[in-house]
This record gives structure tokens, C-alpha cells and sequence, in this order.
């Protein structure tokens, strides 16, 4: 098993996140709908990566409202340390780009997110920003 | 405050876990003892990072035995995600020092424990099952 760090990135907006849906090409997780997030670059902070983050997945400038403890999970065949941040827009138009990686975006309620094929762990993600599902 | 992700290699051998000694003059935590530890690469899995560092640090080649559940602890300023594993020396070559480190000693957890070692030492040998959680 292959255990990776990454950083995910609920950008929240009145009352709705950001879910972004990954190319149907993609060997990890085809077509499915993840928050914005990806590795830590070496040396990188938590923090400075789910902002590089939401800029070059979404070209939004965000800024972190609070942090969830990090936590374990499995899926695709690995093993992924999760450190998820809740976010906003810097901005209020809010204008996602997508830029790499993804062919749709939507902002959802959390309970439309359950409706969602997301990735896993995002019942873990919401739970430890305090975002209740 | 900015959160790091490293990880730990607790390599043990008959009984005792390689600690390493940080040179007096670095500045986090200059002079204090540590496992092995060190950052991801980017894309790296943190099974082949903790291998890379130990390798890096001592010279020594270790094979996995177990990997414990990752937690976090804010030491010196900064808050650590910290993902341990236990290994074991694959064969008996001498330790070769990097220049980060000025010391090193086999010690057994009880002795570990009385060390004064970097934040999160009791966590990573209570994650990795060496010591009862409850030691913590």
C-alpha cells in the first residue's frame, strides 16, 4: 500500500462548496467530483499548498477560514493523509476557471454533495471542518 | 501557523529504536533527539520517503514492519502531521552520520522516554505499537 499527503480545499460560498469533477480520462478516480486539493510540494506548508491549490485547479484566489484535523483514509488502492482546509473566495464574484485536470464545476449544498460521485473521504472532510452533512 | 508533513522512521533492532542526536547549532531544536524524520517528496509515498531518509541519514537499509496511524502535534511553532512507521536494519553495516546530526545511540523505549527528545516522540512509539497508548 502506498500512503500520500495531500491538502483539500472546501471553498465555501454562501452556504455552498466548491466541487470540481475530474477528467474522465484520469487513471485515479475517473468523472468523479473532488473539493479542490492536491500533494504538499517538499518543505511545503499545509497551508500555502491548498492556496496554490485552489488557484491553479479553480484560478481562485482564496483565503483559509479554519483548518480540520488530519486524518487517514483509503481509496483507489492507496492510502491518503488527508489535511483539510475550509476556504472562501477572496473575491465575491467568486469566478472559477478550471485550469487543470477537470472538465465541470457546480457550488453545492452539502446536502446535494450527497447526491454527488465524489471521491472518498468527503464525509471525513466535511466532518472535520464542522460542516455537517 | 503553518503545518508541516513528515515522516518518522523508528528503527528498531533487538529491543531498541535508533535515536539521532540534532547538532547543537540548528536552529529548531538544536541538540535534541529525534528518530529518523524528514519531508515528503512531492508525489513520493511517505513508505518509500522514510526509507530514503533513513538511508540518508545513517547509511543504513531498513525494511518495513509496520506503519502506525498518522497524527498531529504543534511543537516548536510550527504544527506537524507525522506519519511513523517501524523498521528494522537489513543487515548489520556501521551507521554513517549525515550532517545534521552529531550523535546517535540504540536506546530502549523506557530510555527514549527519559530523553529529551523532539515533540511527539512518546506518539510515534505509541503509534507504531512499541509502547502502550496509554504511556503517552
Amino acid at each position: 500500500m502506498k500512503t500520500l499527503a495531500i491538502v483539500i480545499g472546501m471553498v465555501y460560498r454562501q452556504g455552498r462548496v466548491l466541487m470540481l469533477k475530474r477528467e474522465p480520462g484520469k487513471r485515479h478516480a475517473p468523472g468523479r467530483w473532488e473539493p479542490v486539493g492536491g500533494f504538499l510540494r517538499r518543505h511545503e506548508a499545509a497551508e500555502r499548498a491548498v492556496l496554490r491549490q485552489a488557484n491553479e485547479r479553480a484560478g481562485l484566489d482564496a483565503r483559509i477560514v479554519r483548518s480540520g484535523g488530519a486524518f487517514e483514509c483509503e481509496d483507489g488502492g492507496a492510502w491518503w493523509i488527508v489535511k483539510p482546509f475550509l476556504l472562501e473566495p477572496v473575491s465575491s464574484d467568486a469566478r472559477v476557471e478550471l485550469r487543470n485536470g477537470h472538465v465541470d464545476f457546480k457550488w453545492v449544498t452539502p446536502r446535494e454533495l450527497l447526491t454527488l460521485d465524489c471521491v472518498d473521504g468527503i464525509a471525513e472532510d466535511m466532518q472535520a471542518l464542522g460542516l455537517v452533512i | 501557523m503553518k503545518t508541516l508533513a513528515i515522516v518518522a522512521g523508528l528503527v528498531m533492532k533487538e529491543g531498541r529504536v535508533l535515536m539521532l542526536k540534532r547538532r547543537r547549532d540548528r536552529r529548531h531544536a538544536g541538540g535534541k533527539w529525534e528518530p529518523v524524520c524528514g519531508f515528503f517528496e512531492e508525489h513520493e509515498a511517505a513508505e518509500v520517503a522514510v526509507v530514503r531518509e533513513v538511508f540518508e541519514e545513517t547509511g543504513i537499509q531498513v525494511d518495513m514492519v509496520r506503519p502506525g496511524d498518522a497524527f498531529e502535534l504543534y511543537d516548536d511553532g510550527a504544527n506537524w502531521i507525522i506519519k511513523p512507521f517501524l523498521l528494522r536494519q537489513r543487515c548489520t553495516a556501521p551507521i554513517v552520520l549525515d550532517g545534521e546530526h552529531e550523535a546517535f545511540v540504540w536506546a530502549t523505549p523506557d530510555e527514549v522516554l527519559e530523553m529529551d527528545c523532539v515533540g511527539g516522540m512518546a506518539e510515534d512509539l505509541a503509534a507504531v505499537g512499541v509502547i502502550e497508548p496509554a504511556s503517552v
